[in-house]
């Protein structure tokens, strides 16, 4: 509010005042006009196998444009990703600061962690994704959306170098701009799609020291069903881990526990809920609501049969024996669930928007 | 007289509210731009699916900002933002060199609507922290600035993601917006 405001309400510079040289911006410096360019641009090519390892992208920018029948694999973290005219190709980036925008391409397959995925003019896409917002598609076809499941060295300081969260990812809520009546431009991949059914396994020596795989067990974004269970009947339960050291810990361990009982894990999110949400989500409960100003929450929504019992029996496990004084919160009943499952991602939702 | 002598001037006529609106291609960063402008986090945002809007009030004194979505669908919405415009922020993602012509398209045909007359223009030439990022003056050549005769306008290059560059196109809107109220 201060910022926009500022600049309309304090007195203005008079013209008889020297200003002052202005600032050097940091992209006019010479550590920045050093960069070749050309490094981070792939372009027109052709039957090729591109790897760029750990620290080579380092956050910046990368294009692929006009390229045929080529795998490109980025291990590592990026600032914005294009990718420009191009046909049967096979591309993974890592953690992407910002957006991935992919166009005018066809017959591609693209794996990728990034903050926001956006395509215009595309048809027959796979997709892999772990998106921190709605990934959004532009006049479309035939893009088939999976939940990317992948691990390798590096990957996890990777997210946290691009800002993203292995615990927000919406892959599968996808906004269309140009929805057709009848019939849907993508279609959603079950969890025994993975990515390297569709994109080639890494086999280059220089990349084997990563151990790079993609079963669901060890990947660093925990696997979720997301939109392909959204409107199933079973019963749900929501776990709420509060912050501490001990939270992801514990809830990937929850995860595999409720795995060998099918339990599934639907979705997950993290969020930092503030005190008014609070009191209307724990209902008053003033032992939670104090919890909430820790910091930003771990919420897990389960489902499968029995799955409230389940799930209080797994945690209770796992706390008493391994986690101790872990706070958390988990529903009680079904109905309680339900209702509160709502209001968990409604206030996420009113908080993001605000 | 400072600007806020003026302002004070500008509150006691009928009109009583600064209305910005923030136009681009998608991708361009207008919604990052928006939250920058209102000091407000910027590591969560999506795509704008219709449109976003942020209102300031001091003193009886009101300032709203509209981001409208970008994508080329929903373009044709945007003529029902247009009244009582007054000041256009065009953003542009200058490091996305393939959608050019395409930026310029669009601006050229803002620039013709009657609606729009005499709105002055900042252009954002936003992204300049990326490799790939076009200088803002050579974007002022492509976009043909120079031959706008029927309004101010202003190019800045800025980094909504850095910041950088945000606060001197703000000060150019402020000396706009000032004179726009002195000559009345």
């Amino acid at each position: 509010m201060g910022c926009l405001f500022s600049y309309f309400f304090r007195p203005s510079a008079n013209a008889d005042i020297v200003e002052t040289p202005r600032q050097v911006f940091s992209w006019e410096r010479e550590d920045r006009q050093a960069i070749r360019k050309e490094d981070f641009i792939l372009d027109k090519l052709k039957d090729q196998t591109i790897y760029r390892l750990p620290g080579s992208i380092n956050g910046q920018q990368f294009i692929v444009q006009n390229c045929d029948n080529c795998i490109v694999y980025v291990f590592d973290h990026t600032g914005q990703i294009q990718i420009d005219d191009c046909t049967n190709c096979r591309i993974f980036i890592g953690p992407v600061r910002g957006s991935i925008f992919i166009r005018d391409s066809t017959n591609c397959v693209l794996a990728t962690i990034c903050q926001q995925f956006r395509t215009r003019d595309c048809r027959d896409l796979h997709v892999y994704l772990t998106c921190a917002s709605q990934p959004i598609i532009e006049s479309s076809h035939n893009i088939k959306f999976g939940c990317l499941t992948l691990n390798y060295q590096h990957l996890s300081e990777q997210y946290t170098a691009a800002g993203i969260s292995p615990w927000n990812n919406t892959w599968g809520n996808i906004h269309d701009f140009t929805s057709i009546p009848d019939s849907k431009n993508y279609t959603l991949l079950d969890q025994n799609e993975n990515v390297f059914k569709h994109l080639p396994i890494p086999t280059d020596p220089s990349c084997s020291h990563l151990n790079i795989n993609d079963s669901i067990e060890t990947s660093f974004t925990p696997f979720t069903y997301g939109e392909l269970y959204r409107h199933r009947a079973e019963e749900r339960c929501l776990v709420i881990l509060f912050q501490d050291s001990n939270a992801e810990p514990c809830a990937r361990e929850l995860i595999a526990l409720n795995k060998q009982a099918d339990i599934v894990l639907v979705q997950t999110k993290s969020y930092a809920i503030n005190e008014m949400s609070a009191e209307r989500l724990f209902s008053g409960n003033k032992t939670y609501t104090t919890l909430v100003n820790k910091g930003p929450v771990l919420g897990l929504e389960f489902a499968g049969v029995n799955c409230i019992q389940t799930c209080q029996q797994a945690l209770k496990t796992l706390i008493s024996t391994k986690f101790m004084n872990l706070p958390h919160f988990i529903s009680q009943s079904s109905s309680d669930a339900h209702d509160q499952l709502d209001k968990f991602y409604n206030f996420a939702s009113m908080q993001m928007f605000a | 007289m400072g600007l806020l002598d003026i302002l004070r001037k500008f509150r006691s006529t009928p009109q009583e509210e600064l209305r910005i609106l923030l136009l681009g291609l998608d991708n361009a960063g207008k919604t990052t731009l928006l939250k920058v402008l209102a000091s407000e986090d910027i590591s969560h945002i999506t795509p704008t699916q219709g449109f976003n809007i942020k209102s300031v009030q001091s003193s009886g004194f009101k300032l709203n900002v509209w981001d409208i979505g970008g994508q080329r669908k929903i373009r044709p919405y945007w003529r029902h933002y247009f009244d009582n415009t007054d000041v256009l922020i065009y953003v542009i993602d200058s490091s996305d060199r393939k959608r050019f012509d395409e930026t310029n398209q669009e601006l050229a045909e803002l620039l013709e609507e009657e609606k729009l007359n005499n709105v002055p223009l900042l252009v954002f030439a936003n992204k300049q922290d990326l490799l790939n990022a076009a200088k803002a003056s050579d974007i002022t050549d492509g976009l043909s600035l120079h031959s706008i005769r029927d309004r101010a306008w202003q190019i800045q290059g800025c980094s909504a993601y850095t910041k950088e560059g945000v606060k001197e196109g703000l000060e150019w809107i402020s000396k706009v917006v000032a004179n726009k109220k002195n000559k009345k």
